[in-house]
Parts: structure tokens; C-alpha cells; sequence
């Protein structure tokens, strides 16, 4: 949602983010890992910290922007900031309970607190079907589309269950009234196994792409319900049966750009990090995005894309904000909540190889 | 067998037709290389000019070329009292009533002042935010029109002459400032040796490999033998070349450092030119023209970040910035004509050409991750015509007399002593 200062801010620069032509992205999320785990030498995920980076290329200063979970999923579907609820990660499905009136802060920031956010807040999804523009969220271990607990009751997918390890709180698009209270829920946020046949041709891969493995493969629990490793061991064999079928589709093969990032870093007893970057400011709900720092710690990313020089590294500071605005940026769609703030920058020809 | 996808070759066409910039309709295509040994390229020439940087000497090329990122006229920068000052068009090829701007890691983190690139004025004087235009440049301004000129290249490290030339030549420095302590960090010469590949470094006046003491003694000649390797069809696989440094302190060195004669880099560099273009490798052949850093002259594109090698790490690079761009120019059967090339390269991406080349192992972080020069280049079809430019030989110019004391650069008198005990041959 642009506002005044952010629109001042664009008339005062000499030129606006340009992107390589890309019509089809493609996001998957992992769970709670530092940076230094995922990509240090001992990393427990070789195909994603050797092979892809090998393909790809590596945002070393990419950062999540805050604690728990569900306010960096949140926040990279819609730029909207962390509050208390969302931090402790809706362990009640809280319909939101806005301020005084509903009021917008001067960043786009809804006031309040609570989890299913009021249908004025929009979400990249919106905006997308807005332009005709396709999107589908594709979830492992969803029983049925949009599968989400009944407003101001408690979730019951906060820990696995055998045979379903499916967790509503890392399915940002059922946090947002203006998402589930449409039909466009149903037929957007849908289970896994429909992806391949969607990936088969290019005219029915959508446009915008979200992937959320399990609670297992997300590499958030370890061991797992079922037996498996979990962990990054489990994450990574994940990718390894998910990304070749992605890189081998016509979508991405013509225009895709793939990206594979981490919600948060460790936020624990020890290797906790909740630093942040790019100017990281709180939203007006909590004061402290990263619950006891300022974000969600460095994570790093994976950037794929015929448009992206393999084996190539980019050390310039992200966060899932400018995640966000690099996919608006993309299709030409105005910044949500912190994804317009001035400054904040989307990927540019030190990620992308040229642009036109 | 040459790459040519038929696809692929008749977007370059187009692009060819656009004379540089891209229409609409014309979109960068994804990146394609081909197999090394196939690209038709055998021989690379470097040569690695002095402290200028892109705004101040290229800034003119989008008038000639449309689409390149370059401004003279029209910015102004405030100095120490708030006063806003123009940029400007020097009027004379030395600048001996100015001085010197500052090139040191620290006075350029004045000069980014956090990105905002413009603390010029509170570095230096109103020499730095001075710029040159086509008419002023015999070579560039005839050559860089008609080549293929990287507009987002930028110096490989925010910092003065000697850590970007470590960089040049190893991908990495082991020190922050010009000094002449022995280095021992592993070299592109190192790697082309192990390869049993040919590689020659030709100096000026002071070569800057006797920074590794003897090591690199036995590929390192005066510039006079480049000139006779060249007609006799006797390149090594890699050749780097450097003009005279000595003569920086007076003005009448001819690497285009302050206050050196800017005509005398021109004749310079069209020497190099035709030696290339007219020897007998010349289509197989790519001659790279770059500066090791900005000079202190003001540039508007703020440099970026890159992974920070250890030993620049044990040296004091704290935040791996990249230097202010400088000019870089691609000429070869195999650039494009009148094109510019606005992917993201610094000093690594011609190492990390070499490496593509003949398969080599990087160096560094740096030279691993960083963008290939060949992502520029074109490698369907070679054009073998290369324009006869008419640029007076000189010499130009002479001592500064009211040029300041320089303790810049002083190194290289340093330097040269210590390559004379080496043994290097030196005149």
C-alpha cells in the first residue's frame, strides 16, 4: 500500500527497481535454521548449501524479520509487521482486534493485535488476482483447501500428528480475512500433490508460486512423528525431490525465478539471533520484531532463475520485506506495509545478471 | 565447433541493430555460455590504467550510446559549509592547480558517505567532482562508442592503487594501503603455471609482481617486448599489462594517475589497440581496458558489498565494499559494437574469466562467485573489423610544479628499487 512519504521518496529517485522479465516465482519456506548451519562447512543440507548454490546464487545477508514463525510468513505476504499474537505464533486463531478504528499507520501497519487480519490488509495474492495474474499456495499434508481452525478457537496443527504434520501457522494466506472470507481461498491455497500436474505445462503453472513442506520437511522438527530425521537432513532431501521437478518445468525454464529461504534463525536457548537489517523498523504492535532483538537473525537464501549466473554470491543485505518487494517489483504491483519503506531495496543487477 | 543457436543469434542481431540499447520487445535473455574451449577466445590482454572513474571519464557516453548509466551535468555536491557546488568540465588534461583526490578506504567512506555518494567535496577539492568529455579523449572518446563498455564495473575493493591490483592479480589483498611488504598470496599466474599454461606481465616502469618478491620474475618483461609478442604472433594465454607509475609525483607518468596527462594514457592505451588489433592473434583474441580504482573522482552509483576474503579480513576490510566504478572496456572479434553491458563486474570477473577459460580453480571467494566478463561478450559470430582511431602520440604535458607534494604513490619508487635488486629488467 503506497503512501505519501514512499511516493515522495520515488518522485526524488533518479530511477524506479527494474527487473529481468520474469513471470513465474516460485517460494519455498524452511524452518528456523542460522544461517551458519544451513551453509557452514558442516552443513547437514548438501544439496541445497553445495548443489544449489552451485546453480544458483546465495544471498549471504538475507534475513528474516522476526520471532516466531508466523509474523515472517505473514510478513512476506503482505508486509505487514509482527504483533504479540503473531509472534507467539496464534496458538488461538485470534480474529484481530484493531485499535481504536481500524487505522493504517504511515507505513501501511494496521493497528492492533491478532492473527486473521482485517479485510482491508492485502496480501501479494490479492494483488496478483487483482492483474489477472495467477497464484496458488501449496501445502504438505493439508487434508482439504484453505484448511484453517474456526475463528478465536485454538489451532490444532501447532504440533505433528502421525500421518498429518500439516501446520496452519506456516500457511500465511489463511491468515488474512480478505483471502479466506472469498472463493479465491479454495482455489488458491491447495495441497501439495497438486503441484506437479500444475508444473506440467506452462500455461497452468501460476504466476505466484508458495511452497510449505511439513513440519517434518520444513526441517522444524528432529526427529519427526514419523520416524524420519527431520531437521535440515529431512529439509534437504525434500528439496531434493521438489526443485528439479520445479527446474525442469516450462514455466521456469522460459521465465522462472526460484527462491528457497528460511523463515526465521534459531530463536532458543542458545544460538538464539534476532538481529536484523536493512533499517528493520518495528510495526506499531510490538516493539521489538525479534521478540528480544530487533529481527529474525540472518538466514540466507537461494536465488534459481535462468536470469540468475550460477555459483555466484551476493552479499547485500535482504530481508523477507525486500523479498516482497522484489516480487512486486517484478510484476509491476505497488509495495505492501513495509515492503514500500523508503530505501528498502529489491534485488538488482547484484542478483539478477542484466536487466533491461 | 563455434556456438551458434540460431535463436540465439538473431536476438544479437537485433540488439546489434539497436546499436546498444535495449528496445522494447528486446529482453536480456537468460544466460547462456559455451563450452570454454569452444568460445574462440585463446588469448586475454589486460591492461589496468590509474585512479578514474566512470562519471568523471565515460560520464559523456550516453550521449553517443544510449542507455549507458553516466552523468556529467546537471549534479552538484555540498562541501564542508553546506555550499552546493556543480560538477564541472575540466578544461585542461593534468589538473596540476588541484589536488589529488583521495583514493584511501578511509576517505572514500567519506566520499559513499552511507550510499549517499556525495561527500566528494568533504574529501577533496572541486578537482574530484571535474570531469572530461568525449573531444578530450583521442581514444576513449572514439573507441568507447564503438566497443562494448561495462557501465555497472566497479573497482574490487573501496580502497587506493596497490589492494586493487592484489585483487587484479589474486583475487584477494593483504593489505588496506600502499605498502611494499612481500606478499605470498596465490596468483592467476600461479594457477596458469600449475596448468602449464603461458602467462606474461608487462610493466612500465615498475612492476607490480615484484610485490611477490621473486616468484614472479620469469613472466614478468618490459612493455617493449608486449608490443614485438604481439606482431609475432607469440602471446602468452593471459597477458596483463601496466603503464609507467614512477613518474606520478611530477604529472608525467602515463597511467592516467593525477596529475599525469591524460593525453598520454590516450596514446597508451591506442598503442595496446593497434598492436591487438593489427598481430596476427587478434581473432582470437580479448583485450580488456580497465582502472584500478575511482581516483577520488566522483561516481553517482553507489558500490556494493561482495564476500570478504580472510586475508582481507586479517588486512582490515571490514565491510567488503566494492570500490566506485571505473571504466571498463571490452574489445574483441567477440564484444558487440556500440553495446553496453550494464551486468554487475569488478577486478575478479576477468580472473573468473581466465578460470571459465582453461578450467582453473578459483582463487578466492571473490573470484568463485563473482559475474563472468563473458556474460558480455557475444560468441555467435566474430566481426574482425577494428577501426583505425587517429590519436596524437604525444608525449603531452610535464612536471607539476604547483602540484602538492604527493606521499601518495611514493610506494612505487619504493617498489622499483626493490624489483631492481630482484633482478627484474628494468631500464
Amino acid at each position: 500500500m503506497r503512501n505519501k512519504l514512499s511516493l515522495l521518496w520515488l518522485l526524488a529517485m533518479p530511477t524506479v527497481a527494474q527487473q529481468p522479465p520474469i513471470r513465474h516465482v516460485f517460494t519455498i519456506v524452511l524452518e528456523n535454521k542460522s544461517f551458519d548451519e544451513t551453509f557452514g562447512p558442516n552443513s547437514p543440507a548438501p544439496y541445497l548449501s553445495r548443489q544449489l548454490t552451485a546453480q544458483g546464487e546465495l544471498l549471504t545477508n538475507y534475513y528474516a524479520i522476526g520471532h516466531n514463525s508466523l509474523d515472517n510468513y505473514i510478513a512476506l505476504v503482505s508486509g505487514q509487521a509482527p504483533n504479540i499474537a503473531t509472534q507467539s505464533d496464534c496458538q488461538v486463531y485470534l480474529d484481530f482486534i484493531p485499535g481504536a478504528l481500524l487505522q493504517v499507520d504511515i507505513n501501511g501497519q494496521v493497528l492492533g493485535q491478532g492473527c486473521v487480519f482485517p479485510a482491508g490488509v492485502q496480501t501479494i495474492a490479492n494483488q496478483f488476482a487483482a492483474r489477472q495474474l495467477s497464484w496458488r499456495a501449496y501445502m504438505e499434508d493439508m487434508s482439504s483447501n484453505c484448511l484453517h481452525p474456526a475463528l478465536n478457537t485454538l489451532d490444532q496443527t501447532q504440533t505433528a500428528k502421525v500421518g498429518d504434520q500439516y501446520a496452519a501457522r506456516h500457511n500465511p494466506f489463511v491468515y488474512f480475512h480478505s483471502i479466506i472470507d472469498t472463493p479465491s481461498c479454495a482455489a488458491g491455497d491447495v495441497p501439495l500433490a497438486q503441484l506437479p500436474g500444475d508444473l506440467s505445462q506452462y500455461a497452468t503453472t501460476p504466476n505466484y508460486v508458495f511452497i510449505t513442506p511439513n513440519l517434518c520437511h520444513d526441517g522444524h522438527d528432529s526427529p519427526c512423528v514419523n520416524g524420519e530425521p527431520g531437521g535440515l537432513v529431512s529439509a534437504d532431501a525434500f528439496l531434493r525431490q521438489w526443485v528439479p521437478q520445479i527446474l525442469a518445468s516450462p514455466a521456469y525454464q522460459s521465465d522462472g525465478l526460484l527462491l528457497i529461504v528460511f523463515d526465521e534463525a534459531e530463536f532458543g536457548a542458545s544460538n538464539t539471533d534476532t538481529t536484523a537489517c536493512c533499517n528493520e523498523l518495528p510495526g506499531p504492535n510490538s516493539p521489538l520484531p525479534g521478540i528480544t532483538g530487533p529481527g529474525g537473525g540472518r538466514v540466507g537464501a537461494v536465488v534459481l532463475s535462468p536470469f540468475v549466473p550460477p555459483g555466484t554470491v551476493a552479499a547485500t543485505p535482504y530481508n523477507h520485506y525486500s523479498l516482497l518487494r522484489t516480487i512486486e517489483d517484478i510484476f509491476g504491483l505497488d509495495h505492501l506495509g513495509f515492503a514500500a519503506q523508503p530505501g528498502l531495496k529489491s534485488f538488482g543487477l547484484d542478483v539478477f545478471l542484466s536487466i533491461p | 565447433m563455434r556456438f551458434h543457436p540460431e535463436k540465439f543469434s538473431r536476438r544479437r542481431f537485433l540488439a546489434g541493430l539497436a546499436a546498444g540499447a535495449l528496445a522494447r520487445g528486446q529482453q536480456p535473455q537468460p544466460a547462456i555460455l559455451p563450452a570454454p574451449q569452444s568460445s574462440g577466445i585463446d588469448h586475454v590482454v589486460l591492461v589496468m590504467m590509474e585512479n578514474r572513474s566512470f562519471d568523471h571519464l565515460l560520464g559523456w557516453l550516453p550521449d553517443r550510446l544510449p542507455g549507458v548509466n553516466g552523468r556529467q551535468e546537471g549534479l552538484s555536491y555540498s562541501d564542508f559549509t553546506g555550499l552546493l557546488h556543480p560538477t564541472h568540465h575540466l578544461t585542461d588534461f593534468q589538473g596540476c592547480a588541484f589536488q589529488d583526490p583521495d583514493h584511501s578506504y578511509e576517505g572514500a567512506r567519506i566520499e559513499y558517505d552511507n550510499g549517499k555518494c556525495d561527500g566528494w567535496l568533504r574529501a577533496n577539492d572541486l578537482f574530484s567532482i571535474g570531469y572530461y568529455r568525449q573531444q578530450d579523449l583521442a581514444f576513449f572518446g572514439a573507441a568507447a562508442p564503438g566497443w562494448t563498455v561495462c557501465d555497472n564495473y566497479f573497482a574490487a575493493i573501496m580502497a587506493e592503487t596497490f589492494p586493487n591490483r592484489f585483487y587484479q592479480h589474486a583475487a584477494q589483498t593483504d593489505r588496506i594501503h600502499n605498502t611494499t611488504a612481500i606478499s605470498v598470496l596465490p596468483t592467476i599466474w600461479d594457477r596458469l603455471q600449475a596448468a602449464g599454461l603461458t602467462g606474461r606481465y608487462y610493466f612500465g616502469d615498475v612492476p607490480f609482481t615484484a610485490l611477490w618478491g621473486a616468484k614472479h620474475l620469469d613472466i614478468s618483461r618490459p612493455f617493449a617486448e608486449f608490443l614485438v609478442d604481439c606482431a609475432a604472433g607469440s602471446l602468452a594465454q593471459v597477458s596483463f599489462i601496466d603503464p609507467r607509475f614512477e613518474d606520478e609525483p611530477s604529472g608525467t607518468s602515463n597511467d592516467d594517475h593525477p596529475h599525469a596527462d591524460i593525453r598520454n594514457g590516450e596514446a597508451f592505451l591506442n598503442r595496446i589497440y593497434r598492436a591487438v588489433t593489427g598481430g596476427p592473434h587478434w581473432p582470437r583474441t580479448l583485450l580488456i581496458v580497465n582502472f584500478d580504482e575511482w581516483g577520488g573522482f566522483y561516481d553517482h552509483v553507489p558500490p556494493p558489498v561482495a564476500p570478504i576474503p580472510l586475508a582481507d579480513q586479517l588486512a582490515g576490510n571490514q565491510d567488503g565494499r566494492l570500490g566506485f566504478r571505473t571504466p571498463a572496456m571490452l574489445i574483441s572479434p567477440w564484444s558487440r559494437r556500440g553495446y553496453v553491458s550494464h551486468i554487475q563486474f569488478d577486478h575478479t570477473s576477468v580472473l573468473k574469466f581466465i578460470e571459465w577459460r582453461w578450467s582453473l580453480p578459483p582463487l578466492t571467494v571473490r573470484d568463485a562467485t563473482v559475474n563472468n566478463l563473458a556474460y558480455a561478450l557475444d560468441f555467435s559470430q566474430p566481426v574482425l573489423s577494428a577501426p583505425s582511431y587517429s590519436v596524437p602520440p604525444g608525449p603531452f604535458g610535464g612536471v607539476c610544479l604547483s602540484a602538492l607534494p604527493a606521499a601518495v604513490e611514493s610506494e612505487w619508487g619504493t617498489l622499483q628499487g626493490l624489483a631492481r635488486g630482484l633482478g627484474f629488467p628494468l631500464l
